[in-house]
């Protein structure tokens, strides 16, 4: 018998090299205690949670807790099936119809995850003689949903309209064509130039998904997203979303106007063969889309502080990402001094996510940052003191005082 | 399009991410020889793309292990 693990062995020499470096291993961190969306204690260290995706801060919304404390009394702890079989509760199809009308489009469709909803949509809605056009910085569900299909996969460099009008242009004209996009970036918090994608889709007869995941509950007056403050939304074919991000809790879905993505009910293998999300987390999910629709204050407190934060981290002369958004990604030189400065944040109470490639663009150790609503003034002046620190550190005296 | 042309791209490209100088012949084995990652892999096939226009789908780089075996892979779409 051989050895299966075998093929770990390199994954094995990355987390080594963390553990040597590091009293505590930046990918595989245990939080002892949740205080609040911002605060938590790791490793007996108070920390500022930097690293959520937690947008709003809306974990914590009391409306949320007692709707699903409520639902859960009444309808217990999960629905133990899946949507086309005993799990689909009033509660999942309110919710539905209250996603759709938040986009205003006709249909709906709930998945019990974000990374589901694209394995799901995508693997489903392709098939063997169609074409899927994805950027080559998607998300590894979104890598994954066109392994999981049968159609042609072509992958179209980085937020590059023209590198994807040069590859529709080869396909026949009579196929079925996808383009995949995602309006923010997860990990560089980089957008995407909706309206040039949009208009490339259209000359080209594609239709074309957007995932908005960083960006619902962030840009548009309703918080729609990307889509909505771009003014694209009836340019874009389907939209896919979380509840993971901003919403405070988990789930995922698609929205869209063709009659067609209620088929996907009984074609979508991540739809069909899991049970459906639990009645807690479709009564929160409810409760905070109340909330993000209903404060636009949110919004505001979430760009203050990203203006803050990332106004400040660009001054000290770090590298971070060519757009200001709640997604901060601080790019290193190398992983040592990745972690070097990892450590410095979680010494001085501050927790930022570590990402590595091929989790990242073109091979960057990143420092990823997320702004959150509830980070008070104090908290972020305590994040900007531990950053000079690193910058000290790592770099000597920082650009902003120098100048 | 010259295989020994798609051949000089590959290396060139491979070159940029073969951190550990291992050397590149036709038989190695991009997967498990070299210390680079899958999206290193399909981040190259831009360069070859743009040189020898044409479009290469993640589906056919799947099944794709060694240098040979992708040049062989650009030619065959190439004459297509």
């Amino acid at each position: 018998m051989g050895d299966i693990f075998q093929k770990f062995e390199h994954i094995k020499k990355v987390r080594g090299h963390f553990l040597e470096q590091s009293a505590c291993n930046p990918l595989g961190i245990k939080i002892d205690e949740i205080y609040s969306p911002t605060q938590a204690r790791i490793l007996g260290q108070d920390c500022i949670m930097l690293g959520t995706n937690n947008y709003l801060g809306l974990t914590m919304n009391d409306e949320a807790i007692a709707q699903s404390v409520e639902a859960t009394q009444t309808a217990g702890t999960g629905t133990t099936g899946s949507r086309v079989a005993n799990g689909s509760y009033q509660g999942h199809q309110a919710l539905e119809r209250r996603i759709a009308d938040y986009y205003d489009r006709k249909h709906c469709i709930l998945f019990t995850t974000g990374y589901q909803a694209n394995v799901g949509f995508i693997s489903a809605i392709t098939g063997k003689d169609d074409y899927v056009l994805i950027d080559a910085d998607s998300h590894a569900s979104i890598y994954d949903g066109c392994k999981l299909g049968d159609a042609t996969i072509l992958r179209f460099k980085h937020n590059d309209p023209e590198n994807l009008a040069k590859k529709l242009a080869r396909l026949p004209e009579d196929a079925n064509k996808l383009v995949i996009i995602e309006s923010v970036y997860s990990m560089l918090g980089d957008i995407a130039p909706l309206k040039e994608f949009a208009a490339v889709s259209k000359k080209y007869g594609a239709y074309i998904m957007v995932d908005e995941a960083h960006s619902m509950g962030i840009f548009g007056e309703n918080g729609r997203g990307l889509c909505e403050s771009e003014g694209v939304e009836d340019q874009i074919d389907f939209i896919i979303g979380t509840f993971s991000k901003s919403v405070g809790t988990i789930g995922g879905y698609c929205v869209s106007n063709h009659d067609g993505l209620q088929d996907l009910r009984y074609a979508a293998r991540a739809y069909v063969f899991t049970a459906s999300l639990p009645p807690a987390i479709v009564a929160a999910a409810h409760a905070n889309l109340d909330t993000i629709q209903n404060t636009p204050s949110l919004r505001t407190q979430l760009w203050n502080n990203t203006d803050r934060i990332y106004d400040g981290l660009k001054a000290m002369g770090f590298t971070v990402g060519p757009h200001k958004t709640p997604v901060i990604g601080i790019q290193m030189t190398d992983i040592e001094s990745g972690i070097r400065a990892w450590q410095i944040l979680f010494e001085h109470g501050v927790y930022v996510n570590m990402a590595l490639p091929p989790a990242t663009p073109a091979g960057v150790c990143l420092l990823r940052c997320s702004v959150c609503a509830a980070h008070t003034p104090e908290q972020i002046d305590k994040i900007m003191d531990a950053f000079e620190t690193v910058y000290r550190t790592l770099y000597g005296t920082p650009k902003s005082e120098a100048a | 399009m010259n295989r020994n042309d798609i051949l000089k791209i590959i290396y060139q490209e491979l070159e940029k991410v073969n951190a550990d100088h291992i050397p590149l012949k036709e038989q190695t084995d991009m997967t498990t020889d070299l210390n680079v990652d899958s999206v290193s892999v399909m981040d190259l096939m831009f360069a070859i793309e743009e040189e020898f226009d044409v479009a290469v789908p993640l589906n056919d780089l799947a099944d794709i292990r060694t240098i040979g075996e992708l040049a062989d892979l650009v030619e065959k779409i190439g004459a297509a």
